[in-house]
Order: C-alpha cells, then structure tokens, then sequence
C-alpha cells in the first residue's frame, strides 16, 4: 500500500463522509483513490481555496471533512484555515510536502512548510500537527488527525512529504487498533446559531472589544493545549553509549534510523503543539543535540528556543536525503 | 443590542431584500432544521446574522464553495447564500462559474448595487462602464461582467434580475428562485447612496430608487434580459 | 540483511509491473519491504526507477545509494554504484542480456522484455518462479505469456 493510499483508508475508517481537494503532485493519489469510493460525498473543486472552504462548511453540517494538497495549494488555502481557526471548526488538511517556494520541485520530497502551518495564516493561531514517517503511520496518524480536530474544534494537519507519501510498504490494517472521537459540537442547521470569521461572543460581533479578544485567545491556547495533551506522540529510542541525541522525523528519520545503533534518537510526531515537556527532559542527559531535517532549521529554531542551549543542525536540502552524506556531516560535529 | 435597528445606512437598499427575504422565509415556513443562510463580505455579508435561522459568515468570497459544502454535508437544509456583487462575481468568480455548472441545489441572492460599499466605494466588476468611482476617477474603463450570460451559459439554470423598487416582483423571483430545484441566481438592482449615488449626483436614496423605476421595465417574455429589463430566464426541468 | 535493488527503464517498459510483482512476491515470502519511483514528467519516453528494498527485518532507510543490484533497461535509466548490474545489450560493462531481442524472438513482441528481465532478477535472488503463484501478482490479461516469459528469464544463461 502507498502512503498516499493509507491516508485516504485512515480517513475514512476516521469517518470522514466529506472530502474535497484540488489535484497536485504529489498528493493525487490520495484523491484517486477516495473518488472510487461511493458511498463519500467527494468533490473535485474548482480549485484551492474552494476546497478548504468547502471542507469548512460541511464540518460546519456536522461532517467529518478532509482536504489535501501540497505546498502551492496549503499557501492559497491560508485564509480558509484561519477561518476554520476562528470558527472553531474541525477539518483535517494533508499537506504531502514538496521542495518550494512556489512551484519549486514537485516530485522532490521536503521538509520546509511546517512553520507554514503556524505562521501561514495571518493573526495567532496554534495549530496542532502530526508528521508520520511509514505508511502504516499514514494511516494510523491521519485517524488520530480527525479526533484530534474533534478534541480541539480546529484545523489539524497531517503532515507528510512526497517521499512517504509515494512510498510502498507492505502494511495489516486489520492488525491496527482505532479508537474515533465523535463530533461534540453543534452543527448548522441544528441551532449553533451565527458563526463568522469575525471575531464574535455567541455569534455576535466582538470587533471593538479588546477586552474580550484578549479572553478569547487565552480560551483558544487553553483548549489546544489541554486537547493536544492527549496526542502527545513521539519515539524515542536512547542508545546507553551515545551522548548525542539526534533529532529527525519523517522520511529524515526514517534514513538516519540505522545510526541507533551508534547514537539516541528522538522523533517527534506531533510537530505542534511543541513537545516541550518531552524535549526538556530527554535532552537533558546529552552533551550534543543535532536536529537533521530538510529545510533551513524550522523545526531546530524552535529546540533552540525552547531548551536555550546551542542546538547543531544538519540539512539535507533539494529533495535528496541520503545516509552517506549525514553521516559525514556528522563526524565533523565534535 | 449593538447590532439593532441593522448595521446598514438609511436609505440601503439591503434592508428592502433582506425583508422581502425574511417575508418568503415566512411564507415557505422556514427553521433552523430546514435552512440556512450563508453570507460573503461587504455590506450585505452582515446580513445573515440578522435572521433567525443558523447562519454563516464567510470569508471574502467564499460563501459559494462554504454553502456548497453545507448542502452536501446536509441536504435537508434550504441554503440560501446572500452577497453582494463584487463578492460574488469579482473574488468569488471562479466559484461562481463551477458552483452554477455543478448546479448545486442552492439559491443566490446577490445585492447588486455596483459598488465596493463596504471599503469605501470602489468600482466592482458590475460597475458601468464610465462611472467615476474612488478607483475609477476619470470613469471605469471597462464593461460590466455578464452574471446573466454565465449563469446562463449553463444548459440548466435559472436566472432572475429584480430590483429595490421592484418589491412584489423580487418577492415572486425569491419565492421562485427558492423553489427552484438546483443553482438558482437572484440579481437585485439595489442602491448605496453613500458611497455610489452620492457620488453619482443622486442627493438621496429615494432618488435612486426612483431611478430605478423609470430606468427598469419588468418583462416577463424575455428569453434574455436587455441591460434595463427585469424578469427570470430559466431553463431546464430535472 | 537489507537488499537494495534499483530498476531503471523507460516509460512504457513496463518497470512498474517488474518492481511491483518483485516486491508482492517478497512479500508472501515473508520479508518487509519498501518501494519507491522516481520518474520524469513524460509518461512515456522519460525515464522511470524502481527502488526496491528487502529485508527479514523491518526496513528502516528506503533510500537506496549503493543498490545490492542494478537493472537497466534503457539508457535513460541512468548510472549507480551497484554491486552487480544487469543490463539490456550496450548499457553496461557487467551482465548484458539481450532481453528485447529475446522478447521479439521468442514472443513477438518487444514488450515482454519486463517479465523476461523479472525471471532474471528472480533468479539473482533465489526465487524459483515454480515455487510462487505467479498468476496472483499479474494482470489476467496475458498471464499465461508473461508466466512463460518469467521462466524464461529465469532459466536463461
């Protein structure tokens, strides 16, 4: 089974009964595949932001939605999902990671929107994300993607890139065991009463009131965080000998695996909310942390940041991601 | 208790659809089980929050991929969507053209009063050719966008142009447009007295609803509206 | 032990059916595997690579640089540091089997080449086309020819 392939099953064992998307390599795939299936109300929409948008007005019916796309289409989609953050809406967006800017590299595989899913959108939003690196955790992750949407009434992304995503792997999803969260929130039509992109109390505009953003944004952090504390996925496996952590996820950690037998390695699943408890206290016992990841450090920026120590990095940049290279980079790391 | 009377000019001509709305709401007995109203941004967006039904606010014209999106979550739902012109077929146009060739069984009830009201007063894509507008000083180099030719370029569609004088003529194109089953479009003629007709010469808004009476004729034979008609072209039985 | 092996061709040879039977086979046999494609934007007359990994174990880094073994079958599939290359007649210096002029001889058609060059790799890595039901990883349309055409690669010296 694809990558591609696995989030399209995972979401529909989610219960997804709406999904539109817009065709982009390298996440075709996954709309081929759920347009076979009959029984979805699937639309192949005019474009980018019709997709986003329709996704949040049948959540706001009460279905579990989904889109996906990859990093042109996540840029055009950015008001949409900040509407879904201020109307507290779940939707699950799949973004199969390319080599951007712009059109940039299509078939090449990347890291560098995961910043895109926090500062994409204009104002303060915080997102929650997850990033598997098998097509097993394709599936399994874009199910825990739609509850925790559910948790949190707001847009979740599963992050992927085109390497996972194109990938084949021999997978039993009878053998994985599913949990789904059902929708709590009231939904159109069934007296929620005036939703809008404004910032609003009860659907009543709140647009002179700073006051009352001010509590506003502090209920939204809360909630995140509070339902992002039961999705605090990661894997850590510690080598006794070593006394450099690496830090790698997706298909970077999925290349550098074969070093555990020379070096710890931590890899976080969830991307956002940060795992900062997680991070403080693995990394404290390590002399070096090195963050490997395909793009210009947005994941190690915010390790920087958040342990306040020296952080090393290496990058594997264009869509290559190759074992050899990292492991000369990190012989020169004393 | 902000928002009361309405958040709308006197003299607007949207408090005169959305009543003649809410009347037709009324009438085919309408609640919040059975439907639903969607608005874009401008002045008319703030609308749905007036009715009382569950309603939704969109983004910039968004609200035809937001109510397409509702309807096929939940087709027991009436949608009807109200914007205005420049939501609708400026921002919006894309969505315009495939949410009325997929001819989703929604109804559009679009302010047209040929201005950006909200921002100030800007030409919009229904704007005449010639009228100085604060982005068209010297006057707007361009034609008008055609709503009734993309509408109609559909081999199903049904397409009603009516105006804020017109009052028992737009209730009879809601009602129908509403019983329509598939996309139906209702083009309003209103004003904007102080950001368009203020600055066209009209010293008020009864004058340009009185413009619209002289200027506009219902004709109720045509098989296409000429620029000063009123009527419904419909075609198509499902 | 992880095997890489890279399958290199040219659209419309038919690479996608070589890798994919390989690693279904693989599979049932009771390895994990990994498969990935890199192609060009042409469906046809662009070049497209298979990269197949094996293993008993879990496979852990899908990215193939040095591939245990290389199959070429056009010269647009490009060059690796393999450790044993088979190749279609003049695109290598190892092992060059004339799979096309085999496939034309023997079947009629240029095409069967894929499944003649799958016979080979199958035999390179132990596998005996007698052992495996074959007719479950094909398409029903010329399953008989192309089982035909496996064995053939296999048996060939």
């Amino acid at each position: 089974m694809q990558g591609d392939e696995a989030i399209a099953e995972g979401a529909l064992k989610a219960g997804m009964s709406f999904f539109a998307a817009y065709p982009i390599t390298p996440a075709s795939e996954i709309m081929h595949h759920l347009a076979k299936v009959q029984s979805l109300n699937f639309v192949h929409a005019e474009d980018e932001i019709a997709s986003i948008n329709m996704i949040i007005g049948a959540s706001m019916a009460g279905a579990k939605a989904m889109t996906s796309s990859s990093g042109p289409g996540i840029s055009l989609k950015q008001e949409g999902i900040g509407y879904a953050h201020m109307t507290e809406t779940p939707v699950v967006i799949v973004n199969i990671q390319r080599v951007g800017p712009a059109t940039g590299m299509p078939t090449m595989p990347n890291q560098a929107d995961l910043m895109q899913c926090k500062y994409g959108t204009h104002g303060d939003v915080f997102p929650i994300v997850f990033y598997p690196n098998s097509v097993e955790e394709c599936y399994k992750y874009t199910i825990e993607a739609f509850n925790a949407a559910e948790e949190s009434l707001s847009p979740v992304f599963l992050l992927c890139d085109g390497f996972i995503g194109q990938l084949y792997e021999a997978v039993d999803l009878s053998a994985i065991e599913v949990k789904t969260k059902e929708r709590s929130k009231i939904s159109l039509g069934k007296g929620i009463g005036h939703i809008t992109g404004l910032l609003s109390e009860n659907g009543i505009p709140k647009t002179k009131h700073p006051s009352y953003y001010k509590k506003w944004i502090k209920r939204i952090k809360e909630k995140i965080d509070d339902a992002a504390k039961n999705y605090a996925f990661y894997e850590y496996i510690p080598n006794k000998k070593s006394d450099t952590l690496l830090i790698a996820y997706g298909i970077t950690s999925r290349v550098v695996l074969p070093l555990k037998d020379r070096y710890s390695i931590f890899r976080p699943i969830r991307i956002f909310p940060l795992l900062e408890n997680e991070l403080k206290e693995i990394s404290k016992k390590y002399k070096k942390i090195v963050v490997i990841e395909m793009n210009e450090g947005q994941y190690k920026n915010e390790v920087e940041r958040i342990l306040k120590r020296e952080i090393r990095f290496i990058n594997s940049t264009g869509g290559e991601v190759k074992l050899s290279y990292i492991e000369g980079e990190l012989k020169k790391i004393k | 208790m902000e928002g009361f009377p309405t958040v709308w000019c006197p003299g607007c001509g949207i408090g005169l659809i959305f009543r003649e709305t809410a009347k037709v709401f009324d009438e085919l007995k309408f609640n919040k089980e059975n439907a639903t109203v969607v608005s874009g941004i401008g002045c008319s967006g703030r609308s749905a929050g007036y009715f009382n039904l569950d309603s939704a606010h969109t983004l910039h014209g968004r609200a035809l991929p937001v109510a397409e999106g509702i309807k096929r979550a939940n087709d027991k739902l009436n949608v009807v969507v109200f914007s205005g012109d420049g939501d609708l077929s400026g921002i919006g146009g894309n969505h315009l053209l495939h949410a009325s060739r997929r001819d989703i069984d929604i109804t559009v009830i679009c302010v047209n009063n040929e201005i950006y009201g909200m921002t100030g007063g800007q030409m919009s894509p229904t704007t005449k050719k010639g009228v100085k507008t604060m982005t068209s000083p010297y006057g707007d180099p361009y034609e008008p966008v055609n709503i009734q030719g993309i509408i109609t370029s559909n081999k199903r569609h049904f397409y009603a142009r009516s105006s804020v004088f017109h009052l028992e003529h737009l209730n009879k194109c809601i009602k129908q447009a509403i019983e329509w089953k598939g996309f139906s479009f209702v083009e309003v003629i209103s004003d904007c007295i102080e950001n368009n007709g203020r600055r066209l010469g009209f010293k008020n808004a009864y004058e340009m609803l009185i413009s619209y009476r002289n200027n506009f004729k219902i004709n109720p034979e045509a098989k296409v509206l000429d620029e000063f008609e009123l009527g419904i072209i419909k075609k198509g039985v499902k | 032990m992880i095997k890489g092996i890279i399958i290199a061709g040219e659209g419309g040879q038919g690479i996608k059916l070589i890798a994919h039977t390989l690693a279904n086979i693989l599979v049932d046999l009771g390895h994990d595997i990994t498969l990935t494609y890199e192609y060009d934007a042409a469906v046809r007359g662009g070049k497209i690579i298979g990269i197949l990994n094996y293993s008993d174990k879990k496979v852990e880094n899908p990215i193939v640089e040095t591939p245990d073994l290389f199959l070429k079958l056009s010269s647009l599939g490009g060059d690796y540091p393999a450790k044993k290359i088979i190749c279609e007649t003049g695109l290598c210096n190892q092992e060059q089997i004339p799979f096309s002029k085999i496939a034309a001889e023997k079947f009629g058609n240029k095409i069967m080449m894929n499944m003649i060059a799958l016979g080979r790799l199958m035999r390179f890595i132990d596998i005996n086309p007698d052992d495996v039901d074959l007719k479950k990883y094909l398409p029903p349309k010329f399953v008989e020819k192309n089982i035909e055409a496996i064995k053939l690669g296999y048996d060939y010296k």
